[in-house]
């Protein structure tokens, strides 16, 4: 009697620059919005999905991301695993630009990746949090399109958080 | 680049920032600002509640606030207010207060970050001086305003035939109705109780509002929502006790108090109304706290739901006891006194405490 081999089912993704990925079940299975195409639709599983919201470079990322976080949630909790995880959430945000993380946010919101989603979210929100508005300007190329009038009434309205922020030092 | 990201996006985003780097992101651009204010955050669960101290002789001029995460202290004009006011309690983002500048109860509700303030209607007995009390309904649902109740009980009315008189009712505001509703009597010698000597707000617990009394040795009175029904409890070295605050913390009743010479301790309410011992305030914050000094006689303490925190005047510095795991691990921490904000000296006042949520989008329910 032989032992049939399970094979891993695989779903194709193709991106916005016409790459395809081949991703395992599991995987593929994180992206809510995929997930639930699949629970309607569960005859569509040979098709290859398009996303057309997504570029390569990102969906590359972000496969590696939900492969790393189902390996280990596949392991016994403890604290040094949650600590290995809070290492690897942040060396993958630590050499990312700006330009790619919003790229990575937009990938994860439009595939719905709560997780990936929330600790992108938390990153940004850390590169901001304490600053001064110019440098929060600076960081994210937003141009002050207040009136010199408009910009006065709006730091009125919020004085007291004004003082007291990190130097901007750049 | 930034300025297209989607609004739902974005707004995910300014729910991780604590209000003062919010205030400070959405002031950046247009967009931003019509982003924050287009999807306002709900109150953040992760956030914790901040401290916010207002001067007892206030000039109506400011208050001052303390965010726990960076340990900064700012300060927040009040000049939006018509009248000077004292805090009362805290319901979630708002603070319920009172005006200073008369003696027959009035309430109010405020959120000093937006600079709201409104006037609850006027009582069905107006009275002087009595006790008061917030039960908040179905704390955690989603939203910064729940709905709310506030008791008032005791206080002194006028006579019918001139003069004062104690005033057994008890009344109570529903904000669902926005209304006062008479509930019930309670003995005179309850009455004069809390009006005398019951200086701070109630404890809602199990049912129950708590009230700590300070006539000789410090008691509690309790009353029971259900049933109408008053009931006193004892307090552990009640007459010895330099000072002595009831707050609500893990589920539990909890008393904490202090006597000459010792460490401050900390009590939760067991089954058959005995108190339990659980923690007493570290030595070394302790000595720090009073200066030297071995007397707790001038001490104040306030709770949120994850913080406890003992403080004096603005000046001395306050010892925190805070969440750090849920459910599971506390720790105690010291935070300088105010002594300096934008380069200008503070004076050190006596203060009036409270831990407030902070909430940046204006509320429907502070709108006249």
């Amino acid at each position: 009697m032989s032992m049939a081999a399970v094979e891993t089912k695989k779903i194709t993704l193709r991106t916005a620059d016409n790459h395809e990925f081949e991703v395992e079940e599991a995987i593929a299975m994180e992206f809510s919005t995929i997930k639930t195409f699949f629970d309607e639709n569960p005859d569509a599983s040979e098709d290859t999905i398009p996303l057309p919201n997504v570029t390569s470079k990102c969906l590359s990322a972000i496969i590696e991301y939900c492969k790393s976080h189902l390996a280990f949630r596949a392991r016994e909790t403890s604290s040094s695993i949650d600590e290995q995880v809070r290492t690897y959430d942040e060396e993958f945000v630590k050499a990312r630009d700006n330009e790619s993380l919003k790229e990575l946010i937009l990938a994860a919101n439009y595939l719905n990746i709560k997780a990936l989603l929330d600790m992108l979210n938390q990153a940004v929100a850390d590169r901001i949090k304490n600053k001064s508005v110019e440098y929060v300007r600076r960081f994210f190329g937003l141009e002050n399109d207040y009136t010199p009038e408009e910009e006065a009434a709006i730091r009125a309205e919020n004085e007291w958080a004004f003082e007291g922020v990190d130097p901007d030092d750049d | 680049m930034w300025s297209t990201l989607p609004f739902d996006v974005l707004a995910k985003i300014f729910s991780f920032l604590s209000p003062d780097s919010l205030a400070c992101a959405r002031s950046a651009c247009r967009q931003w600002h019509t982003c924050a204010r287009t999807y306002p955050s709900t109150l953040p669960q992760h956030h914790q509640a901040w401290f916010l101290a207002l001067p007892t002789r206030n000039r109506g001029q400011c208050c001052y606030v303390h965010n726990p995460v960076v340990d900064k202290w700012h300060m927040l004009s009040l000049g939006f207010l018509p009248d000077p006011i004292r805090p009362v309690a805290s319901i979630g983002t708002l603070i319920l207060v009172r005006p200073t500048n008369c003696t027959i109860l009035q309430l109010a509700l405020c959120n000093p970050f937006t600079r709201q303030f409104k006037y609850l209607p006027m009582l069905n007995i107006t009275r002087t001086n009595p006790a008061v009390g917030v039960v908040i309904l179905e704390p955690g649902q989603p939203g910064p305003n729940p709905d709310f109740r506030v008791y008032v009980a005791g206080g002194m009315s006028e006579a019918p035939r001139g003069g004062a008189t104690y005033e057994a009712t008890l009344e109570m505001y529903d904000s669902v109705d926005d209304a006062w509703h008479i509930m019930g009597f309670m003995p005179v010698e309850f009455a004069v109780r809390l009006t005398v000597w019951t200086p701070n707000e109630s404890v809602y617990s199990d049912g129950v509002l708590y009230w700590m009394t300070s006539a000789r040795a410090y008691s509690v009175m309790g009353f029971h929502l259900g049933s109408h029904t008053w009931r006193e409890l004892s307090v552990p070295m009640a007459d010895r006790l330099e000072f002595a605050a009831l707050l609500w913390r893990n589920g539990r009743l909890t008393l904490v108090g202090g006597t000459c010479g010792e460490d401050a301790c900390i009590w939760e309410l067991t089954e058959g109304d005995g108190w339990g011992l659980i923690e007493k305030v570290p030595i070394e914050l302790g000595v720090k706290f009073l200066g030297g000094k071995r007397s707790w006689g001038s001490t104040k303490c306030v709770g949120s739901e994850g913080a406890i925190c003992l403080y004096r005047e603005f000046g001395s510095g306050m010892v925190v006891w805070r969440e750090i795991e849920e459910k599971v691990r506390w720790e105690w921490f010291w935070v300088e006194g105010c002594h300096f904000i934008r380069d200008k000296q503070v004076q050190n006042l006596q203060i009036k405490g409270v831990f407030l949520y902070p909430n940046l989008a204006p509320s429907c329910l502070l709108s006249i």
